[in-house]
């Protein structure tokens, strides 16, 4: 770990509220990120990736979601405990969050410009001519061309790959000590991709800033991430540095996860079929006691049936695994 | 310009449209059964068969009636809508004298409604499953019910006899001019229960409108990334949700329009308002046909008018909204 965490969650559980009772889609989320760190999320959908970055933020939809126990501490002071104009003072300012979906992330109704200019004059007090200004530095940070043109044009005027870009400048606009990416590239084309990554990794290095980057893409993982949590169930199931999970994976999850991931270095007739993890990710209103992995897993045993196991850590290698005994934490 | 082009396009397509209401309504009355001559015989106790022959030619009658229709089209070309039986006075001075309170009427009771039943929306939209969301939707269940005729009728018993506070009939209390100012305040002092009668069942609409159009808007996401800016939930409300929800109020506000002209008959009856819906219900009794179908006539116009107005409004609203 790169020195002190610029963001430590510790037992983050978050419950949702509907027709069938009570459900957690986090169940005791813990997880850290230093300031210049990359830390990658990866889990498949519904494994509570989006709902931990949402839960930072406190931006979970209540009702019918609540936050109901742990602790979220940034730069040591607990955002759960924090007030709600303190928490605005912190979202768009201190910790910025991208999404998935470009297309829908931007207000149809305002120039793009205008959506920028709003973080400016919010959080840093620029209004008029000095936010114009700003704002097309910012536009022309993200390698948006002609983004004085750009500026006063609506969002359904802009590529998904343009969008996304304005979407990071929004982000970037008062130089965030944390971005929070939820998967930023899954609705781009592949090339745009490529091009969002080094976006990302360039504004990082450039700022020293903390990254959490939330994924179900091993390759964008291996290619942006220092460490690697893996999230399953509403829990973190393994984490370590990118090297450690990604060559000596722990958690039978993270080994169906790393061998689904196609092979394209084969020679075109040696390949074997895509692999894949049979059955899928329980509905949160199913979760039962014990691992949320057990009935998909084939080394379970029969304690995975019954209770959750408790962390293992081994050299910063964090796994929750009943196959996997050791000095328990 | 992409603008003016819009502009003539849609000028076009609204002179075609009136064209074609003025065709549907004049063969409409055509294909009733009867004739103009008979009701005269009528009032005039019985007519022999050579002055009913003389005053069909007279009326042009007699001719084919494609040829009476070109006839007429070209007589509403060139303004005249004919003269009226009862009035004895050309249609258009009628309906010219009487737009201006119909007008008045109309805007009041838009802006009202519109004002009113967004805001109302946007309050039961704020906590769905709150006390105060549930009294705005019965209340707007109940407005939308109400026939206006009977709202106007409960206004009147209201203030006419329990706080006799506001006038409940015509527009004006004298003949006597007491100064611009008091005038107007006179005429406003009028319009206020027959406009309010009028918006309530367009307040309704709206209101339910509104709210479930917020409703829908608030879970998008870039009502997120809104929150996620820091904004406060206000201006996350007002500015980036109401902007968005108010979309599909402003179609319906020009759909509303012709609803709104058809109310305005009821209304302007129950409230004596000297206007082109009172004037059309007596010419319905007074069975005044060149005036009612110079009165069809202007309403479709009206309603044509309201929704070019409405496209092109959308067009400001809607900055997706390019290509006419």
């Amino acid at each position: 770990m790169a020195g002190e965490p610029l963001l430590s969650v510790e037992g983050l559980c978050v419950e949702f509220k509907g027709a069938r009772g009570i459900a957690r889609v986090l169940n005791g989320v813990s997880l850290s990120v230093a300031a210049g760190e990359t830390l990658g999320i990866v889990g498949e959908s519904g494994s509570g990736k989006s709902m931990t970055a949402l839960a930072v933020l406190r931006l979970v939809p209540d009702p019918p979601g609540r936050i109901s126990a742990g602790r979220v501490l940034f730069r040591g002071e607990d955002l759960l405990q924090a007030s709600t104009p303190r928490m605005r003072d912190i979202r768009g300012n201190k910790i910025s969050m991208i999404f998935q979906e470009p297309m829908t992330s931007l207000n149809p109704v305002f120039t793009v410009g205008a959506q920028i200019c709003e973080t400016l004059t919010l959080h840093l007090g620029l209004r008029g001519e000095a936010a114009r200004r700003r704002s097309i530095e910012l536009l022309k940070d993200v390698r948006i061309p002609a983004a004085e043109q750009r500026f006063d044009e609506y969002p359904h005027q802009l590529s998904g790959g343009m969008r996304q870009r304005v979407m990071i400048a929004m982000a970037m606009a008062c130089e965030p000590s944390l971005l929070i990416a939820d998967e930023p590239t899954t609705a781009l084309d592949v090339t745009v991709q490529a091009q969002i990554f080094d976006l990302l990794r360039e504004i990082q290095k450039a700022r020293g800033m903390g990254l959490i980057l939330i994924t179900h893409d091993m390759g964008a993982i291996a290619e942006m991430a220092d460490r690697v949590a893996v999230m399953y169930g509403g829990r973190v199931v393994e984490e370590g540095t990118t090297r450690d999970v990604l060559d000596h994976p722990q958690h039978p999850y993270t080994k169906g996860l790393i061998a689904c991931v196609p092979d394209l270095d084969q020679e075109v007739g040696e390949r074997h079929a895509l692999t894949e993890i049979p059955g899928v990710v329980p509905s949160v209103w199913d979760l039962q006691q014990g691992c949320p992995f057990a009935d998909r897993c084939d080394e379970a045993i029969a304690p995975c049936r019954t209770s959750m196991p408790a962390d293992v850590v081994s050299n910063g290698h964090r796994v929750a695994c009943w196959q996997r005994p050791g000095e328990r934490a | 310009m992409a603008l003016a082009g819009f502009l003539l396009r849609r000028i076009l397509y609204a002179a075609g449209l009136v064209l074609a209401v003025l065709i549907l309504n004049f063969v409409l009355i055509r294909l009733a059964p009867g004739d103009p001559t008979e009701t005269l015989a009528g009032q005039m106790g019985g007519m022999t068969e050579e002055i009913r022959a003389e005053l069909r030619q007279a009326y042009g009658l007699d001719l084919p009636m494609a040829q009476q229709l070109v006839i007429y089209v070209g007589r509403i070309l060139s303004g005249d809508l004919g003269y009226s039986y009862f009035f004895n006075l050309p249609v258009t001075s009628l309906i010219l004298e009487r737009l201006p309170a119909t007008i008045l009427l109309l805007l009041a009771s838009l802006i009202v409604s519109v004002v009113i039943g967004t805001t109302l929306g946007v309050l039961a939209s704020r906590k769905p499953q709150g006390l105060l969301s549930q009294l705005i939707t019965v209340g707007s269940v109940v407005g939308y019910s109400a026939p206006v005729f009977w709202t106007g009728m409960l206004l009147v018993i209201l203030f006419a006899s329990v706080f006799p506070i506001l006038p409940v009939s015509g527009i004006r209390s004298a003949a006597i001019s007491q100064g611009p100012w008091l005038d107007m305040l006179d005429v406003a002092r009028h319009l206020v229960l027959p406009a309010l009668s009028l918006a309530f069942v367009q307040m309704a609409q709206y209101s339910r409108l509104t709210r479930a159009s917020m409703l829908d808007v608030l879970g998008a996401d870039y009502i997120r990334t809104a929150r996620a800016k820091g904004l406060a939930e206000r201006t996350v409300f007002f500015k980036h949700a109401l902007r968005n929800a108010i979309l599909p109020v402003v179609t319906i506000i020009g759909l509303q329009f012709g609803n709104m002209l058809a109310g305005a008959i009821v209304v302007e009856t129950v409230f004596n308002w000297p206007g082109l819906g009172r004037l059309a219900f007596d010419s319905v009794l007074r069975r005044d046909y060149p005036t009612l179908l110079g009165l069809l006539f202007f309403s479709s116009f009206l309603v044509i008018v309201a929704n070019q107005l409405t496209d092109l409004a959308y067009r400001f609203v809607d900055p997706r909204i390019k290509t006419g």
